[in-house]
């Protein structure tokens, strides 16, 4: 088990740090809700994300149980967003009845480990709706 | 009462003027909690987004394929954690722990064996070199010695020879006598070297007296 599990029932001191090893330093209950979410790094106006597992019941700065993984959302060079899983311990905490969040599922989605989540369709429905509409604004003009 | 607060919580744009010397900083841009409904806001019912009916359709038929395959991919998973621990705790009975013990133990022991072959040949060269270093070190501090001896010696001698002059019990008597036989006076000048300007007295030597 790992060292950072709470055996005996009893607060602890509340320590923040931003930044973590891989491994974490967050100390959680055996039994309690586990979440897997992300967790904004980066700075103004330029955001990153780290995909993280995490008690559900902390905040979103608190120490971390896991990182499992990376989310850039701005493109780059190449027009690309590049994100970063660590499949392996995803299928472990899911499996170990860890909750996700919904900006993850999408992620997870996209990336094919999970199926699409709902909202991406609807968005690119939507997305696709409005280029339609442009473009025959565009024609009649 | 709300207006008060808005100075606080809006941006006031005289406040930004040319030189900036007046910019004030926003950072809560919200109404508090605590305070009502703005005046403007009292009457404005929000419209409600609605969504269009086969799109709702699509929606809902979407959400309910999404959580029955996620629903069955997580069982999956949970089993599949399950099934690992279990094969991992057949793995580890306590005699396959003994055993993994008694196995390391025993390849330690010969690990150590290897290692202790070659401390001894080791720890002998260096006693053998330390042995060597102390030996020359006590020669050098012999010679040391000799050499310090030698200065000692020396200086004994020079000061036996210049002993002769000292004032002892039976030749204070004499001391005395040249003494007062030749009085020095002082009252003279000398020059900026130390040297005395008038001419210098020829001393009475006690073979004169």
């Amino acid at each position: 088990m790992s060292r950072n599990v709470i055996e005996n029932v009893k607060m602890l001191p509340r320590i923040r740090n931003a930044l973590f090893p891989a491994s974490g330093t967050g100390q959680y209950y055996p039994r309690s809700a586990k979440t897997i979410r992300l967790f904004k790094q980066g700075c103004t106006n330029r955001p990153f994300y780290q995909v993280v597992v995490m008690e559900r019941r902390k905040a979103q700065y608190e120490p971390v149980i896991e990182q499992i993984g990376t989310y850039d959302p701005m493109p780059n060079s190449n027009n690309e967003i590049l994100v970063s899983l660590n499949y392996e311990r995803i299928r472990h905490w899911i499996g170990s009845g860890a909750h996700v969040s919904r900006p993850v599922l999408e992620i997870l989605g996209i990336s094919g480990f999970y199926p699409i989540y709902p909202k991406t369709y609807m968005k690119a429905w939507r997305m696709r709706a409005a280029d339609e509409k442009k473009e025959t604004e565009a024609v009649k003009e | 009462m709300f207006r008060n607060y808005q100075k606080l919580y809006t941006i006031n744009n005289l406040s930004i003027n040319q030189n900036l010397a007046g910019l004030q900083s926003v950072r809560w841009r919200r109404k508090p909690r605590w305070l009502p409904t703005a005046p403007s806001k009292v009457f404005k019912v929000p419209e409600r987004h609605v969504l269009p009916y086969d799109e709702k359709i699509e929606w809902q038929r979407l959400n309910n394929n999404y959580r029955t395959q996620v629903n069955s991919i997580r069982r999956y998973l949970i089993k599949e954690v399950e099934e690992r621990q279990k094969m991992f705790e057949l793995q580890e009975t306590p005699a396959d722990e003994e055993a993994e013990f008694q196995r390391c133990f025993v390849m330690n022991q010969e690990w150590n064996q290897e290692i202790a072959k070659g401390r001894i040949s080791r720890v002998e060269g260096e006693n053998e070199k330390r042995r060597e270093e102390i030996l020359l070190n006590l020669e050098k501090r012999k010679q040391r010695e000799e050499v310090i001896l030698h200065h000692v010696e020396e200086r004994v001698k020079l000061e036996k020879d210049v002993a002769e002059t000292f004032i002892t019990r039976e030749t204070v008597d004499r001391a005395i006598e040249i003494a007062l036989a030749n009085p020095v006076d002082f009252n003279y000048s000398i020059d900026t070297n130390g040297k005395r300007s008038d001419i210098v007295e020829e001393q009475k030597s006690p073979e004169n007296l």
